[in-house]
Parts: C-alpha cells; structure tokens; sequence
C-alpha cells in the first residue's frame, strides 16, 4: 500500500491557478456562505462553486469519497440528526406549519414532550446542509489540482515564515518514508505473531493493541531526526532567509486576479444583499403551505 | 527537558521534529481510517490522536501544534477528503495543550506522577481541543448545526474517542521514548 497525494496533474484552468488564489477563493466563498440564510441565494451559489469545481475537470471516481463524506455531515448529520432533534427557527419567525411531530414522550423533571419539526425548521436545516457542499466544491480542487510540493512555498508567499513553510515542505517529503517503515512494522510484528484484528476484546484492548504499531514507527522516525538537525546545521540553516527554488513559479497572473476578483465581488454581493435587500436573510413562502 | 524560557523555541530542532510529527500523524491517520478492523463498525478507532500529544509534551508545544494542524491536513490530503480548516485547529490544539505542561511544574516526564499528569493532560486536551471545532467553528463561524447538536454529535464522540486513545498511548509513547534516550545516552 503506498501512500500517494490525491494530486492529479492537468492542465484545466484551475490546475494553472495559482495555490494561493484557490485558497483565497475558498475563504471568500465560506464568508459569503455564513453571510446570508436565504436558502435561494445559497442554491445559486452552490450552483456557482459548482462550476467552478467542474472547470477542474476532475474524474468522479477519484473525488466520490470526499463528497461522500460532506455528504453524509450535510444530510445525516446536519439534515436528519440536527435539523430534526434540536433544530430551532430564527427568533422572528412566528409561523409555524408542521412538517411531521414525534410521538410524545414522558421524560423524568421535563414531563410529557412532543418533539414537532416545522417546514420553517426544514428551511433553516437546507441552508446549514447548503453550506458545507458549497464549501467543498471550491475546496477540492485545491487537493487535487495543486502539487504539495508547493505547499510550502506557496505558505512562504502567504507571509509565515521560512521555519514554517519549510517544516511543512520537510513533513510532506517524509511522508513516503513513514508510510514505507510503518508497512515494514506491520509485517515485523505480524511475523512475531502480533494480530491486530484480534476479536472481542474491548475498545480500550484494541487501542492497547495498537502500540505495537505506533511506537515504534514514531521512536524510529524520531530518532532519524537529529541526524537531519545536525545536517541542516552544518549547513547553517535559519542564519540568512531561505531561497525558495520554486517560488519564480509562483505568480499571480490574469486568471488568478479574476478569479480573487469574482470571489470577492460575490462576499460583498452577498453583503449587499444580506443588508439592503429582501434576498439575504432567511426567507420562508409562507404562501405555498397556505 | 523542558524549561519554560525555552518553550515557545521554534529553532531548527523544532523545526524538523514538527515536520516528523506531522508526516507521523498524517500517515498514521491515513493507515487508520483505511484499515478495516473487524468488529469495529459502531468505534471510532483514533489511535494516532497520541502522536500530537506526545509531541507536545517532549518537543514542545509549538511542535504539538504544528505536528496536530499539518498533520490532520496531510491525513486529510493522504485520504483525499479536502481540508477542514476547524478540525485542523482543534488537532493542532491536541498537541499544543499537552505542551503546556511545564507550567503546572512537570518538567520532565521520569515517576508515575509525571505520566499521570501526562494521561490527565491528553484528556483535558481531547475536551478542549475538539471543543474548537464542535462548540465554536460549527455552530457560530460556520453556523452548520446548533449547539445542541453539535455537543451531542460532533463533541462528545470525537473528545471521548481522543481522550481515552490518548490517556491510554502517550504514558506508552512517553515510557518509549525515555527508555530509548537511556540507552543511546541522549
């Protein structure tokens, strides 16, 4: 089993973007998400954030996990569990058109409770489930349409500092070495007769039964590490700021500014409509349940 | 050991130690949630949750912060299900709370007490940390859920779930870590 970056090289519009520009998009388009309750706009925003996901031009079947993921927050976790247990109206929506009611329930110090979700509630639960869907479609392609290995001068140019970025470039080029030596540990051990699918025995076994597996890939990888420290010393690391061999590669170009510039425009769209208009908080057609 | 005039320290060791917890936590969590464990269908089974906090508390709580945040990012790109910026912050705070030790006077981790405090800090760090995204991030910035729902579906399970994984690995990790500096003389 290797352990691969989901990144899958192209050359769709938005594998040419810049890192940083799809990191900024994706912030824009969360504010813009938690800025109105209008379950229309976020539709239309969803719809937007979508083809933006499909100018990436990324195959169904690398990316189905991830949304099956955010699916299942957005519909079982936020639609059923949330919307239908604790889920309230806004405080000023007075009306209240029943959707279905739990049968009543006697409960010790609270008595007699019916449980009775509105259509006004199921609104409110289809903008929270909205959200995070929006939210995904701009950030996959950033996962599988930018190299890691620009990660870290991609933070460099964000403003963290040289120790930072580097650490996080050092920790995605150890990667395949860990995965490699925690493969061999498995196989050691299952050959000393360890079994970690062993049956029945209790959660917190289980997690007992896991230490022969972490402990010595994390002592192993850690003892390589003052090797790599003494090294980047002899090498007088962190005296001077660093030169970022990739960081000629990083340019914000058209594409990016227009990108930045329709993110932007759609926050304060949203902004606009939230404050002077009818279209940004909630909205409920009272008139179709009538 | 740890003092605390050292423990804010982001020099070269920190540096490359952060960079190891990190592909550790990502790797690991990746391992973790592809394997298929029988019998475990109803458990969340969050073993790695240790490797941040042991990080914390031997290399700091920079290195804890960093080894939880990028670490959860790089699981997460391992796996290919996109960032999650809140849970990020919370897994970073898993590593950086167990850092803090040296000023509730546990310097070092050598008697029984100090690996208690060590349990008692990832347990504190499981509730504090995964509050961040559960009680804050989801129902007020993001505005995903309601409170209720997220201390009954996002809160209690996950810092239960990292709570008892880490009080049960990290006195372990601890207890190999310091077997294995007394006998390389480190």
């Amino acid at each position: 089993m290797f352990a691969t970056f989901k990144y899958l090289p192209g050359q769709s519009f938005i594998h040419r973007l810049d890192p940083r520009t799809k990191l900024i998009a994706a912030a824009l388009v969360m504010f813009s998400t938690i800025v109105v309750d209008d379950v229309r706009v976020l539709l239309a925003l969803f719809g937007l954030t979508l083809v933006y996901y499909g100018l990436a031009r990324l195959p169904w079947r690398s990316t189905w996990k991830a949304w099956a993921v955010v699916a299942f927050f957005a519909v079982v976790i936020i639609g059923l569990i949330n919307t239908t247990l604790f889920g309230r109206p806004l405080s000023y929506i007075t009306t209240a058109h029943p959707l279905f009611s739990f049968p009543p329930v006697t409960l010790p110090y609270f008595g007699t409770v019916q449980r009775t979700v509105t259509w006004e509630i199921a609104f409110m639960g289809l903008v929270r489930m909205l959200r995070p869907l929006a939210i995904m479609a701009m950030i996959l392609p950033f996962t599988f349409t930018t190299n890691p290995y620009l990660y870290g001068v991609a933070f460099r140019r964000f403003g963290l500092s040289d120790g930072v970025a580097f650490a996080l470039d050092l920790a995605l080029r150890y990667v395949p070495t860990i995965a490699r030596d925690f493969f061999i540990t498995v196989d050691a051990q299952r050959a000393r007769g360890y079994e970690l699918e062993a049956k029945g025995a209790g959660l917190v076994n289980m997690i007992r039964r896991s230490a022969p597996l972490i402990v010595p890939v994390t002592i192993n990888a850690i003892a390589g590490g003052e090797e790599v420290v003494e090294a980047m010393e002899l090498r007088a690391f962190g005296i001077g700021r660093r030169t970022w061999s990739e960081a000629e590669s990083l340019r914000l170009r058209g594409a990016d500014y227009l990108v930045i510039g329709l993110s932007a425009l759609v926050l304060v769209v949203f902004i606009l409509l939230r404050n002077f208009t009818s279209y940004g908080p909630y909205w409920f057609p009272a008139s179709w349940f009538e | 050991m740890m003092d605390k005039s050292t423990l804010w320290k982001f020099g070269t060791r920190e540096i490359v130690y952060a960079a190891i917890g990190a592909a550790l936590y990502g790797v690991l969590n990746w391992v973790f949630n592809n394997l298929t464990l029988p019998g475990t269908t109803l458990v969340s089974f969050r073993p790695p949750v240790a490797v941040p906090m042991f990080m914390g508390i031997v290399f700091g709580p920079l290195v804890g912060l960093f080894s939880g945040f990028f670490g959860n990012v790089i699981g997460d790109l391992l796996s290919g299900f996109g960032f999650f910026w809140a849970w990020d912050v919370g897994n970073g705070l898993l590593g950086l709370i167990p850092g803090l030790l040296p000023y509730v006077g546990v310097m070092e981790i050598k008697t029984g007490r100090d690996y208690t405090f060590a349990a008692i800090a990832a347990v504190v760090a499981s509730f504090v940390g995964i509050a961040f995204p559960a009680l804050i991030a989801d129902p007020f910035i993001l505005r995903n859920i309601d409170f209720a729902g997220a201390v009954s579906t996002e809160w209690l399970p996950a810092s239960v779930t990292d709570a008892v994984n880490g009080a049960i690995l990290t006195p372990i990790l601890l207890y190999a870590w310091n077997a294995y500096r007394a006998r390389s003389g480190r």
